[in-house]
């Protein structure tokens, strides 16, 4: 009965509860597709990267003329950055995480290459698992003698490296459907047919670059391979004691290069500096975009706010009226939030469907996966209590309105 | 009259103070979101050379081994977007093009004179002379090297306008030599500032400043190391040491033609399918023929420049337009309804249908000027704050890099333009109806007593 009433005086001036209505369908496209990305981004940037980025820095030299050998620099180098007081550990590389530059392969279980993984090979020296602060979780890392020294100078420079490698977890699972099954096996690399390494190890997580995409799942899976990395370019990461970092960067700006002759001193730079990089536009952006969604909700629940208002304060000689004939408080209070819910829940139905569509056209462009079902419900639940909240106040205004009210000329 | 309406509507808006701000305030925001958005999506999805769009041509040929297991990569249609350098070089001596020009980037240090000073990193760009005419290219001082110079390792480079104010100060520098990656190099030429946006032949670093040293392309044999690698399909491996890349099948020269006409375009169309073709039949080229010239907008789109982000951020911010508008309407509505008795009153007083509709549409109109102010003063801060968290910034500004954003981020005329007029426009889709409404109301309807 009272619904029925509560159609008929919607149904009265139509246009605007339908425009609230439509209103409510797009904010709720909005706010459901927007909350997703905004997660989804969080969730890449703000995860554990499983490396001690605050006390690592990195460092980039470059050979040049004839003389340069990289094997012999690579060595003193190593030897002088270990011997620095506060520094934990030192190695040389060929790729740094958290800067999007590095080495991808292709590695299979099988000699067929079939089931291939997209992975990140990071060539280091023996230290690699203490400097980069990674927790191995099943089997050892690589034995010193099998760094493979640099390779002479030929088109299997860019991929030789020694036959144990540690692995994360990631990869194990996907090669070998867990970590300690993935122990002992032999992995196949992509590269020259027949090349391949022995698992030793495997590390519970290397976050190479905080990237999100279902297709960016490779971030997450990395080798790390026994290799001294070929000039003229070396690269060392260095982790340093809690608190020494700037220090010790200082120190070796001023004393690194002239160790040595010929080669100069690139950069050194703080590995939580390109982290932070790495991630500024996405979190950003997700700011930006969490700043949008609360406006779009601000604005709606304001249209609501606004369409409750004008309805109490145009009906208020109706209000009165029926106070008179009995009705109470409560079936007035009841009589504009059952409005407001026709029209938000209307909304929501249409809304629904822009959203599963916007949903969509957006995990095309924006290559994500589909929106999971929670987040279509929690928006339409935040409509339906926004709305709510909204209409209340200017429906308890009207709950106020006297019954003398309908007695009163003008 | 036009007076007596904008006098009406001042006065109306000023009897509600708090609804009108409220609504210039939606308006507003929401002008300034989508202001903001499309000024930042037009700066990427600008041609910078859309005058020569229809005659420069991208060239690709699909030199990759026949494929092992499922390609699971997004666009596995698309050949290798550079040309192994073997080709390259048959490739670039075909004289069906007006011009070509083959490019890589190197990169290396500049010495500075005097002995405290580091070495200045810079990127070279390895070409042959037609570069310069392809793109356009402005000279402040002197010329392009010759054509001899491209043929053998002429020690000459062309520098930016920039890196010759911060090598040798003001003037011309031509005949000036500079140190870069160990080798002498003497300045034939100063380009003037030359920023296209996007950087439609460097798609990698599309919104980064133009190169600084521009060296004839055969130095690529001793400058050995590549800005980004090459990837050479067999190995699976990137590669930027030359040596190790021209030994070996891998993709990494940038070949772009200009074809000045259909008959040209034709001619070299066949010419590269007979090449595909030879190589196939020698065993180099595993793959059915697959050769791609794309303009310089389908360049762009393959290499995706715009960004699925910025595309989405615009969509975004048109349906919160969208929404402000509908609010807006309701908005308009309620207002208008208040105001009700006294458009009745004017309705008796002799005032037609059309006058009260025209006097309330510029009453809309007169928001909605407002709220493009607002909005347009908004959308500057909104893109103000994007400059300063979302681009690059390096710990010691880098006068290129902010010039780059600022040319990105930057509110032009037509910016403003449209945020006026998105602004009328969303308050003339919110104004009509209400504005209708009010006029056909018969005035009886508000003088009667309540």
């Amino acid at each position: 009965m009272a619904l029925r009433s509560v159609w008929r005086s919607l149904w009265r001036s139509p246009l605007g509860p339908l425009l609230l209505a439509a209103q409510v369908a797009l904010s709720m496209m909005i706010f459901a597709n927007v909350a997703y990305v905004v997660s989804v981004r969080l969730e890449t940037t703000e995860r554990p990267t499983g490396m001690d980025l605050d006390n690592i820095l990195w460092i980039r030299s470059e050979g040049y003329g004839s003389h340069y050998d990289q094997q012999r620099v690579v060595e003193q180098d190593l030897a002088y950055l270990n011997s620095l007081p506060g520094v934990r550990a030192a190695s040389a590389t060929n790729a740094i995480p958290q800067t999007g530059v590095g080495q991808e392969a292709g590695v299979s279980q099988d000699a067929d290459g079939k089931s291939q993984r997209r992975v990140f090979l990071y060539r280091m020296t023996e230290k690699s698992l203490d400097t980069l602060g990674l927790t191995l979780i099943r089997g050892r890392t690589f034995r010193k003698e099998t760094v493979a020294p640099v390779p002479p100078d030929t088109e299997d420079a860019g991929i030789s490296f020694g036959s144990e490698v540690v692995i994360t977890e990631e990869l194990a699972k996907h090669l070998f459907g867990s970590a300690e099954r993935a122990v002992g096996k032999t992995v196949y690399f992509s590269f020259a047919a027949g090349r391949s390494a022995t698992v030793v190890g495997v590390i519970e997580r290397m976050q190479t670059y905080p990237l999100f995409s279902p297709g960016a799942s490779f971030v997450n899976e990395a080798v790390i391979a026994p290799a001294v990395p070929p000039g003229p370019v070396a690269m060392y990461l260095v982790r340093t004691e809690r608190g020494q970092r700037d220090r010790i960067m200082t120190r070796i700006l001023n004393e690194f290069e002239p160790l040595q002759r010929d080669r100069y001193l690139d950069s050194v730079k703080a590995l939580a500096d390109n982290a932070a990089e790495a991630r500024r536009a996405d979190r950003a952006s997700a700011v930006v975009l969490a700043i949008l969604a609360s406006f779009v909700l601000a604005v709606t629940m304001l249209g609501l706010f606004g369409f409750a208002a004008f309805a109490v304060t145009s009906r208020t000689k109706e209000i009165g009226t029926r106070r008179a004939i009995g009705a109470t408080q409560a079936d007035i209070l009841r009589q504009f939030l059952l409005e407001n819910l026709i029209v938000t829940t209307a909304g929501a139905a249409v809304g629904t469907v822009l959203t599963l569509v916007f949903a969509l056209q957006l995990s095309l462009l924006l290559e994500m996966p589909r929106l999971p079902i929670a987040f279509l419900v929690g928006s339409m639940s935040l409509v339906w209590v926004s709305g709510l909240a909204a209409a209340l106040m200017p429906a308890m205004r009207g709950a106020r309105v006297p019954p003398a009210v309908a007695t009163r000329v003008a | 009259m036009l007076r007596h309406d904008l006098r009406l509507a001042a006065l109306s808006i000023r009897s509600n103070p708090f609804v009108s701000a409220i609504i210039v305030a939606v308006i507003a925001i929401g002008i300034a979101t989508s202001v903001t958005a499309i000024t930042l999506y037009h700066a990427k999805a600008g041609n910078p050379i859309w005058w020569k769009n229809d005659v420069l041509y991208r060239v690709m040929l699909d030199s990759r081994p026949a494929p092992r297991g499922v390609d699971t990569s997004p666009h596995s249609e698309y050949p290798p977007f550079t040309l192994i350098y073997q080709d390259a070089e048959v490739l670039s001596r075909s004289d069906i093009p007006k011009a070509s020009a083959m490019m890589v980037v190197s990169v290396g240090p500049i010495d500075l004179s005097g002995p405290a000073r580091r070495p200045l990193e810079q990127s070279a760009r390895l070409t042959t002379r037609d570069f310069f005419s392809l793109f356009d290219v402005p000279f402040l001082y002197g010329s392009v090297w010759t054509k001899s110079d491209d043929e053998s390792q002429a020690p000459v480079v062309v520098i930016s306008r920039g890196l010759s104010e911060r090598l040798f100060g003001n003037g011309n520098t031509v005949g000036r030599s500079l140190n870069f990656s160990g080798q002498r190099f003497q300045v034939v030429g100063v380009i003037d500032r030359w920023q296209p946006l996007p950087r439609f032949y460097d798609v990698g670093r599309s919104f980064s400043p133009s190169d600084g040293l521009y060296i004839p392309f055969r130095w690529i044999e001793s400058l050995s190391k590549l800005e980004f690698p090459g990837f050479c399909a067999r190995t699976q491996n990137s590669v930027t040491a030359f040596k190790d890349l021209a030994t070996a099948d891998c993709t990494f020269v940038n070949l772009w033609v200009e074809l000045s006409d259909t008959a040209q375009y034709a001619a070299y169309s066949r010419f590269l399918d007979n090449y595909a073709r030879e190589q196939q039949r020698s065993g180099r080229f595993e793959r059915p023929v697959n050769n791609r010239l794309a303009n310089v907008s389908t360049w762009l789109e393959m290499n995706d420049v715009v960004g699925s982000q910025s595309k989405f951020q615009a969509v975004l911010a048109l349906v919160f337009l969208a929404i402000c508008t509908l609010n807006t309407l309701g908005l308009l509505f309620a207002k208008f309804m208040t105001g009700a008795p006294l458009a009745g009153l004017r309705r008796a007083l002799g005032a037609t249908r059309g006058d009260i509709m025209r006097q309330h549409l510029i009453e809309v109109l007169l928001l909605g000027v407002l709220a493009g102010g607002v909005g347009t003063a908004l959308a500057a801060l909104g893109l103000r704050l994007v400059r300063q968290y979302f681009f690059w910034q390096a710990r010691v500004p880098d006068p290129d890099f902010a010039a780059v954003a600022v040319a990105l981020s930057h509110m032009d005329a037509r910016m403003i333009l449209l945020s006026f007029g998105l602004s009328l426009m969303a308050g003339l889709m919110a104004g009509v109806y209400p504005a209708w409404r009010i006029g056909r109301m018969a005035p009886a309807t508000f003088l009667k007593v309540q």
